[in-house]
């Protein structure tokens, strides 16, 4: 693991900083545009965007020092280097870098930081030594451009060259095998975390999976070359890859062959066994054989390493048969409890407050369509007075009362469409006189209401058990259990208020004591009394006996 | 911070819809950025930040921006863009919640302890575009290149003040305030030619004062609550008034006909300031300095 590590390292080396290998011109120039600051617990970084368009980004995180992502050397968490660090960054935060910057310069740092602070002082110390604002001629300003420019140069290459310090103290295990004009070549016996180095210096996915898909064996890797050739008539057994580099392939490669941000050429004498990728590069097959696929992954969007993010989902299998069964048997077990409770509730309204929660049940029940309207009204208007009244000083200390005196409205509301629904149901369930007188009383209606609004619900639990099967079913259940809550709750407040909380039955039904069929409820109390005169001369019997 | 703006902060933290986790769990972050001015011409900057205290005021004219900025990053997320084209350049700052709002979490954050610190160049025109949710804000708007200005805010208590003369002649400044009091000092120093001003529950108190060499209008419009509006004496001011049971107290004032009253030097005064206030319920006040 240690090895692919080092193996990482030597790409991101020598993938992102301007070689001295590679014998050009680093782009960096003095002048610094913008200062990026991070301070964390765990973690503190300077990023300085230069005029020419070069970014310098210096990190300190779990003891690496890192400039341009690349190790430098170590720090000590806590300690002096760390320490200066971090002050110079939270001065520059609060007023100017190259204000801030003398003491950090002359900061002592102990032996084991000493190279991670040069590395830092040399990346950065140059930069600074442009006059930071002003306005100036254009001599001067290209005379100093050109001072920062070579400051610059000298500072990425002092930075380079303590990185590869670091890597080639670490590369024994890796073949340098030679350089070639303007680059480097790198044979890996393993590529296992070469994915990860690519995808840190900003290659495609596709590139990525190409060589995940393909850990086995060695790959040579070709990084910032001028032209790398592969002879005709030469042999590679390894997989190839360049990397901003153009290459031309005259011999023969026996695996893939990956270009990213380069040129390839094929000559005709060319053979490649594998796949040719190109990712943002040129591929001219000038007549060679290519034995696998010619693919251009050049549209897909390089990697940009995302930030930490709150919001991964993780795709989990859904509940099992099991659970889920246990999951229906506790929502019906909700449900029952919510029916026990508004049993209660209702049995304690209409043992106290019978009359009154009867004119909110015939409200609801004659006027419902006037009481939900008010219902949805008061629902509207609850918020609005809630604030009326909390700017109002006077009003303000009503708003708990305001606010328990809704609920107990929404309560009574409720209970009373539960009153006015088992009304309805018995007098529909029950034709016969005689059993709807047996059943004519309140609590009776609002128990059957009740079960009648929860029902719903209890059948969604116990579709929530064959969810597989009935899935839509339960959540169609489930909607519709909620929205005819929601409308009985709030017809029910609106039928409250309509009736000034059952004191008044201008909305209600007329009360009037229905006329009773006589005859036919004698003829359907006679086999009643027919059975019950048997019965007495049964147990007159009896008693003669 | 008054108990009073607290709890509308809180109420801001519901609306924004976004924040933070358990104090214990705070996790502070420190980003600071600074751009050198390097010709631009105009710079756009866009500000909307969800929970804090937010400072925003003139920094050295060789810098194009400054800010630093502390804030809980298990909570928020923080993004700045700077963008330019040719010679005009946008700033783009966003302070946003990364979860889900928790009540109890509204509770427990300390949101005081976050902060953002923005300046800006007194060298390069600006516009200002700022979004506030359950803010504290302190903004010294005085000395820049303003060129326009919009401000809304949920439930925050935000205090604008124009200590010097604005270098430019601004286009429109509005305000908008949710559940906030908001106080502005010596508009007059603002430059704006039209203002709008307007707020849903809470105090206003606008105050005039400053360099007036220009004529302006602004309308000021108030759900619940009170209006102060200071003018200095020598500017001549017309106020039309339209209002549902609000108090309107301003001595010194001349009734004319269709709500409209004006200051006794209208006629003759070198500047005029033309305010149209509406309201629903509250007081107004107009006092002459």
């Amino acid at each position: 693991m240690l090895k692919h590590m080092r193996l990482a390292v030597v790409l991101l080396v020598t993938g992102l900083l301007p070689s001295p290998l590679a014998g050009q011109a680093t782009q960096a120039a003095g002048e610094v545009l913008q200062t990026s600051i991070v301070l964390s617990g765990d973690e503190t970084s300077l990023e300085l965007e230069l005029a020419s368009g070069r970014t310098l980004r210096i990190r300190l995180s779990d003891g690496n020092v890192l400039i341009d992502g690349n190790e430098v050397g170590r720090y000590i968490p806590g300690g002096r280097l760390e320490s200066a660090w971090r002050e110079l960054l939270r001065e520059a935060g609060q007023g100017e870098l190259a204000l801030a910057w003398p003491d950090f310069a002359r900061a002592e740092t102990a032996t084991p930081e000493a190279r991670a602070a040069a590395a830092i002082r040399g990346a950065v110390g140059p930069l600074l030594a442009v006059p930071a604002a002003g306005p100036r001629t254009a001599a001067t300003a290209e005379f100093a451009s050109e001072v920062a420019e070579a400051a610059s140069e000298a500072a990425a290459a002092r930075a380079t060259a303590a990185a590869l310090e670091v890597a080639a103290q670490e590369l024994s295990e890796t073949t340098l095998s030679e350089l070639v004009s303007g680059g480097l070549v790198v044979e890996l016996s393993e590529v296992e975390g070469l994915a990860r180095g690519l995808r840190r210096i900003g290659l495609a996915p596709e590139l990525v999976r190409v060589l995940n898909g393909d850990l086995e064996g060695p790959v040579r890797i070709v990084i910032d070359a001028d032209e790398y050739v592969l002879p005709e008539g030469a042999e590679l057994d390894h997989r190839l890859v360049l990397v901003q580099s153009d290459g031309v392939i005259a011999g023969t490669v026996a695996g893939n062959v990956v270009v990213a941000e380069g040129s390839l050429i094929i000559t005709p004498t060319a053979r490649i066994e594998g796949d040719v990728v190109a990712v943002n590069a040129s591929v001219q097959n000038q007549g060679g054989t290519i034995l696998g696929r010619l693919r251009d992954v050049s549209h897909i969007t390089p990697i940009v390493v995302p930030s930490v993010s709150h919001r991964i989902r993780i795709a989990r299998e859904g509940p099992s048969p099991v659970s889920r069964v246990l999951g229906g048997l506790g929502s019906l077990a909700q449900t029952v409890a919510m029916y026990l409770l508004f049993a209660f509730l209702g049995a304690l309204v209409v043992y106290f407050f019978r009359g009154h929660l009867e004119v909110v049940s015939d409200t609801v029940s004659y006027s419902f369509g006037r009481s939900f309207l008010a219902g949805l009204a008061a629902e509207v208007l609850f918020v609005p007075i809630g604030l009326v009244m909390a700017v109002l000083i006077i009003t303000a200390i009503a708003i708990p009362f305001y606010v328990v005196g809704s609920v107990l409205l929404a309560l009574l509301g409720y209970l009373a469409v539960a009153h006015a629904a088992g009304e309805n149901l018995t007098q529909h369930r029950f034709p016969s006189w005689a059993a709807r007188l047996r059943r004519s009383n309140s609590y009776y209606y609002v128990l059957n209401g009740l079960a009648v609004l929860l029902a719903l619900f209890a059948v969604a639990a116990i579709t929530e058990m064959v969810y597989p099967l009935l899935g839509w079913a339960h959540d169609l259940l489930i909607a519709s259990a909620w929205i005819l809550t929601w409308v009985a709750s709030t017809a029910g407040v609106g039928g409250a208020l309509l009736s000034r909380a059952g004191t008044q039955r201008k909305y209600a039904r007329p009360h009037q004591i229905p006329e009773l069929p006589v005859d036919t409820l004698v003829e359907e109390l006679r086999p009643i009394e027919r059975r019950a005169q048997a019965q007495r001369r049964a147990g007159e019997e009896s008693d003669e006996v | 911070m008054r108990s009073s703006t607290a709890a509308a902060v809180a109420l801001a933290g519901v609306l924004v819809g976004g924040l933070a986790t358990q104090a214990t769990a705070q996790s502070w972050k420190t980003v600071a950025k600074s751009r050198q001015l390097r010709g631009q011409e105009f710079l756009d900057v866009r500000v909307e930040y969800a929970v804090g205290r937010f400072e925003l005021s003139r920094g050295p004219d060789h810098l194009l921006y400054r800010l630093d900025s502390r804030y809980d990053e298990d909570a928020f997320r923080l993004s700045t863009n700077y963008l330019e084209s040719g010679a005009r350049g946008s700033l783009i700052i966003d302070i946003e919640g990364e979860h889900d709002l928790d009540l109890q979490d509204i509770k427990d954050y300390d949101y005081e302890a976050g902060h953002l610190q923005l300046q800006l160049s007194g060298a390069a025109p600006v516009a200002l575009s700022m979004k506030m949710g359950a803010v504290e804000a302190q903004l010294d708007l005085g000395g820049l290149r303003l060129q326009r200005l919009t401000l809304e805010t949920g439930a925050s208590d935000t205090h604008i003040g124009f200590s010097e003369p604005n270098r430019e002649s601004a286009e429109t400044c509005v305000f908008k305030a949710g559940a906030a009091a908001l106080k502005v000092d010596r508009l007059g120093n603002s430059g704006c030619r039209r203002m709008s001003i307007s707020g849903g529950i809470g105090e206003i108190e606008l105050d005039f004062s400053g360099r007036w060499d220009y004529d302006a209008t602004g309308s000021i419009n108030v759900g619940l609550g009170g209006i102060e509006i200071r003018v200095p004496a020598e500017l001549g001011v017309q106020i039309e008034k339209s209002t549902f049971l609000m108090s309107f107290d301003a001595p010194g004032f001349i009734k004319q006909d269709g709500g409209v009253w004006v200051s006794r030097n209208w006629g003759t005064a070198a500047h005029r300031l033309t305010l149209s206030v509406s309201g629903v319920l509250g007081s107004i006040e107009i006092a002459r300095l």
